[in-house]
């Protein structure tokens, strides 16, 4: 039984077409080094980074207490930083029912107030045992989290192949470069900004979208022209307390994100193109000093 | 002639490259080599910097003044707004002053990350660093023979 490229090129050299025979045979050889890298990238144990229609997905690297401390200011947003954003979005979700039905956020309008006691009956009882357990879960799961993933990223192999850019019949991606800044500002003027600067396009359309909620129901800009045009005393009736207290979590969460998230694909990028000149340029004969004599 | 040029890490180092090879440069008489700007540049990207505690900070002192403002004569907008600042003044400076922390982690701009030497014919060595310029090299060099 010959093996399949004996018999091809069997088959080429009775065709007796030179150039069909290395077209074929090109095209031979491109498929033996696809299949090679694809092989190499499923024994890595430890991959870096997997570029999908939805944009990089990669093992990330920041502070475990920064990963927790955005948890605590709106639960999912830890995820969202640790590139896990299934979870990420379900638990904001709950985050944003379950405060609404338990009454939490006006709550802590009322304690901030001085008001006790009408925080201690705003507040539903039923509800907030549960919020308090998943809320602290939330804290310690991105903590612990971002502290696995660091050591997981540690372990991953040196100068393996990242993938620099994806077709796909709906999307075009690819690592770029850019500057952290740049992200860190837009999501301040429109969250989900930023993370559309960063390719993640579901996750920048899905914090838009929370974001419009969240000015409709507060009447934030509204409130605010009031207070620029009118008397503070009506802007702060105009507002919902309940709704403009999730508003700078959200401001500040999506700022971080599209920052954090800048610098880290920016480090990929160099990895990359580092990797890929070693490669392609390392080997090179240029003599700087002549031997004399 | 070798021409030496200094580049950040770029699509545009990758086009210079790509210029070079195709105006008749072999690729074995180009040298790209990277270059670490510390000890451990892995740790670059571990760490936080100053605008990062400052936006932490930020949205905790904020979060307190819109809840706070709600009690108080300005309102929540106002004292959200007071909060945000002083918030991200109080985070900027504790990391920049107290723990002595850089203020932006990403790598500094026009910093020479990469190194590229091009050994090439005398007659050829004008147009190559026009060409290094034109792609975004921050400096080349030059050594005769």
């Amino acid at each position: 039984m010959p093996r399949p490229f004996d018999r091809q090129r069997a088959k080429y050299i009775h065709a007796g077409s030179i150039l069909l025979r290395i077209g074929r045979t090109h095209n031979y050889c491109n498929n033996l080094q696809t299949n090679a890298m694809k092989k190499d990238s499923a024994r890595t144990r430890y991959p870096i980074l997997r570029m999908s229609m939805l944009g990089i997905t990669y093992s990330s690297v920041p502070r475990p207490a920064m990963v927790a401390w955005w948890s605590a200011a709106f639960p999912g947003f830890g995820h969202f930083i640790l590139n896990q954003y299934a979870r990420g979005v379900l638990f904001t979700l709950s985050e944003m029912l379950i405060n609404k039905l338990s009454g939490l956020n006006d709550a802590i309008v009322y304690t901030f107030c001085g008001r006790f006691d009408d925080a201690a009956a705003v507040l539903d009882a039923n509800l907030a045992f549960g919020y308090a357990t998943i809320y602290l879960f939330a804290v310690w799961d991105s903590y612990r989290g971002a502290r696995y993933q660091g050591r997981l990223r540690s372990l991953s192999a040196r100068e393996q192949p990242i993938r620099r850019m994806l077709i796909h019949p709906m999307e075009v991606q690819y690592v770029e470069r850019k500057k952290p800044l740049t992200g860190f500002f837009y999501s301040l003027l429109f969250p989900g900004l930023g993370q559309l600067y960063n390719h993640r396009f579901c996750l920048g359309f899905y914090i838009m979208f929370c974001w419009w909620v969240h000015i409709g129901m507060s009447h934030a800009l509204a409130a605010g022209l009031e207070l620029a045009y009118g008397t503070a005393a009506r802007s702060t009736e105009m507002l919902s307390q309940h709704w403009i207290m999730f508003m700078p979590s959200v401001l500040g969460g999506a700022a971080y994100h599209a920052y954090r998230g800048t610098v880290e694909q920016n480090k990929l990028f160099c990895e990359e193109q580092r990797t890929y000149l070693k490669k392609t340029y390392g080997r090179s004969e240029i003599v700087i000093f002549r031997e004399s004599g | 002639m070798l021409l030496i040029g200094c580049f950040a890490h770029s699509l545009e180092l990758e086009q210079a490259l790509d210029d070079i090879e195709r105006s008749g440069i072999e690729r074995k008489h180009i040298l790209a080599v990277g270059m670490n700007l510390r000890v451990d540049s892995d740790a670059e990207a571990r760490h936080s910097d100053a605008v990062e505690m400052g936006a932490a900070w930020a949205t905790a002192f904020a979060v307190v003044g819109v809840a706070a403002g709600f009690g108080l004569a300005w309102g929540p907008i106002v004292w959200g707004l007071i909060g945000a600042t002083v918030g991200f003044g109080t985070g900027f400076c504790l990391h920049r002053i107290w723990l002595r922390g850089p203020a932006r982690s990403g790598t500094q701009a026009n910093a020479p990350e990469v190194t590229v030497i091009v050994q090439c014919p005398d007659g050829l060595s004008d147009d190559i660093r026009l060409l290094l310029y034109r792609r975004g090299a921050l400096s080349v060099g030059e050594s005769g023979g």
